[in-house]
């Protein structure tokens, strides 16, 4: 046993690379936000200090409090719709042969392989004005004028939902693939009709794959930043968004800061939240 | 009245035949076993039965009523599986009552009902347990609990000993054959193990490749088997190839001289002839001279030492290798045979079994 250990500690120094990545990346960032977010900025000067001019603006303004809030509804209906579609993508995946198990998994992560630029340009062919949809409709009668289905937050979700769907996907299929298929055979020789079975048992077991994928998206939509301005268009607003013009525009790092943790505390809040409900679950 | 019938049951996966027409009943209160290697086919037998598998051709029936095609939560059926399969995200309690919540048995009774099941298999105390806070042991019991709570028109059982140590199943094994018995209900069980098969059954079922080799009683399979697979399947054999001499009164297999017993016509080649190891007496040559039906004299030339017997190989002079077991009684006599020793060889007429066909 102590020899074991002894082994495992004389391995520890190959962390060191890892170690010092995330302190470099992580933390000393982390920590000069928190800093800075205290700091006076005024006539273009920063000022460090302990000041909640920042944090008295976020609440004041009018207008930060309502795109943050708008941008966690955002996330959140992100993360309802890779949820609703990547379960039936999951459960297929579990019950098909290796084969297709691969053309799905790559059909599912394929968006991730694709740049972000050609990806919305493929979008942009697709839902924009002339685009194929639009052409096809007006073509066709269905319509006289081309539907917004870009530049709103039809577009931002349709485009996040894509590029995000794998990390729904991923978890769920572990979760799902997990689970014994004679648990399920259980179920259905005491007499639970397919669907009974699902309910009673598949999506219980699944459950930590559910939270694990939502925990996922819902923290990458609450930080995406490209895609919702190129979708958007200056139409839908996010925080990610409001940070990144502070910096450029108004130079104005300690406010930037301030929202830039306020995006960290409502991610580490929801992470708190589904591990709580993960717990209160798995005690019932 | 027959519990569960099958009729010329197949089942084929592509070219693969998994079960090729088997034809298999339980009679009510029964205990069936199916017996075969690996990959005979029990499983999806098995599964046919419990409805997971839809046979390629023929007709089952359960109870009377066809259920060929009927899904797994139309039939009554109590199944348990190797591993357990217990839903692990409920208690115990739970677990056996959602076979009564699928079937809407009024929860009034359900309580009742639940605790009945629980004290069959004497875990009353454990109701509020989880799955994961169980022995291997206590599972399956809960596992046969929620199955037997619905009373079920078939109970099926899928090696559902494989997974305990060896005290666990001779033990689990008595008590399911009680339990069984006591409750009258029909068994169809599957196993590899022939001591599980031989030890629990009303009738056992032979299975090779997918076909029924020969069905009977325990003892029937045993002493009576039908064909050279089951006399090699069940118990160690000496299966030894010989013909009917001239005059028809013995047999010459493979040089040891045995008398007819089967009254097999003058002149018959090929015939099979078993002698169960057990059977078999060596003495060390020169003892004492035990006068039985064929006196040979042999040389010993492998000893395995297995605890409750000792198992030898014995080179019967101008004559075959056979496979003798003595019980181990701790006689002098046993423990001085080694390897090389001549012995005196002798079994009775009754050892001599001649296989049909
Ligand atoms: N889904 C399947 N596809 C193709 N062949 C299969 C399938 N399921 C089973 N088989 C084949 O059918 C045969 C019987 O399988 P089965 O599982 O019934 O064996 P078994 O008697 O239960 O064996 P074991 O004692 O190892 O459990 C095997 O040869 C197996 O390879
Ligand atoms: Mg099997």
């Amino acid at each position: 046993m102590s020899r074991n250990s002894d082994e495992n500690y004389g391995a520890l120094w190959l962390l060191t690379p890892t170690v010092l990545l995330y302190v470099a990346t992580f933390f000393v960032p982390i920590i000069m936000l928190g800093v800075l977010s205290f700091a006076r900025f005024e006539m273009s000067v920063t000022t460090i200090g302990f000041y909640f001019d920042n944090y008295i603006k976020i609440f004041s303004d009018g207008i930060t409090l309502k795109i943050f809030f708008q941008t966690v509804r955002l996330s959140l209906v992100i993360t309802f719709w890779c949820l609703i579609l990547g379960y039936p993508v999951a459960l297929m995946m579990r019950s098909c042969s290796p084969k297709m198990k691969m053309v799905l998994l790559f059909c599912v992560v394929s968006p991730l392989l694709t740049s972000i630029i050609v990806r919305n340009v493929a979008w942009l062919l697709i839902l924009g004005r002339s685009g194929i949809i639009n052409d096809t409709l007006i073509q066709w009668g269905l319509t006289s004028k081309p539907l917004p289905l870009m530049y709103n937050e039809f577009g931002v979700i349709l485009a996040v939902v894509h590029v995000y769907l794998s990390f729904m996907v991923l978890p769920l299929f572990g979760a799902l693939n997990s689970i014994n298929s004679s648990i399920e055979e259980a179920a259905s020789s005491l007499g639970a009709p397919s669907w009974r079975v699902f309910l009673s048992i598949t999506l219980p077991l699944s459950l930590p794959g559910i939270m694990a994928g939502c925990t996922l998206v819902f923290i990458l939509s609450m930080g995406v930043y490209l895609t919702p301005v190129i979708m958007g268009g200056n139409f839908v607003l996010t925080l990610p968004m409001l940070i990144t013009e502070s910096v450029r525009e108004q130079y104005d790092w300690p406010f930037a800061s301030a929202m830039a943790l306020m995006l960290l505390l409502a991610i580490g809040f929801m992470v708190i939240l589904s591990s709580g409900v993960q717990k209160l679950v798995g005690r019932r | 009245m027959s519990s569960v019938e099958l009729k010329s049951i197949v089942k084929k996966y592509g070219e693969v035949t998994a079960v090729a027409s088997i034809d298999l009943s339980v009679e009510s209160g029964e205990f069936v076993t199916l017996l075969g290697p690996s990959g005979c086919g029990k499983t999806t037998t098995l599964r046919m039965v419990a409805g997971f598998i839809r046979p390629t051709s023929g007709t089952l029936s359960i109870g009377d009523v066809d259920m060929t095609g009927v899904p797994p939560h139309q039939r009554t059926v109590g199944l348990v599986f190797q591993n357990y399969a217990l839903f692990p995200h409920m208690t115990v309690r739970k677990n056996v009552e959602f076979g009564l919540k699928m079937q809407k048995v009024l929860t009034s009774e359900r309580g009742p009902r639940v605790q009945e099941a629980l004290e069959l298999v004497q875990l009353e105390a454990l109701g509020e347990r989880m799955p994961a806070e169980l022995s291997g042991g206590q599972q399956q019991r809960v596992a046969l609990a929620r199955a037997l709570v619905i009373r079920p028109d078939v109970l099926l059982l899928d090696e559902p000993f494989g997974a305990l140590d060896k005290q666990l199943r001779d033990h689990m094994r008595v008590e399911l054959r009680e339990l069984q018995q006591k409750l009258k209900i029909s068994t169809l069980f599957v196993t590899h193990d022939q001591d599980e098969a031989l030890s629990m059954s009303d009738r056992i079922v032979v299975m090779s490749e997918g076909k029924v080799s020969q069905v009977g009683k325990p003892t029937e399979i045993y002493e009576k088997p039908q064909t050279r697979f089951v006399a090699d399947f069940i118990g160690r054999s000496n299966i030894l190839v010989g013909k009917v001499e001239s005059k028809g009164k013995t047999i010459n297999a493979e040089g040891l001289i045995l008398p007819n017993k089967g009254n097999v016509v003058a002149g018959a080649e090929g015939i099979s002839v078993m002698i169960r190891p057990e059977c078999v007496e060596i003495t060390q040559s020169g003892s004492k001279a035990t006068s039985t039906s064929a006196d040979v004299k042999g040389k010993v030339t492998a000893s395995i030492y297995l605890g409750s017997i000792v198992q030898y190989s014995v080179q019967i002079n101008k004559g075959p290798n056979l496979v003798v077991t003595q019980n181990n009684t701790g006689s002098e006599n046993l423990k001085n045979l080694t390897v090389g020793d001549d012995v005196d060889v002798s079994f009775p007429d009754s050892a001599i079994y001649i296989l049909p066909g």
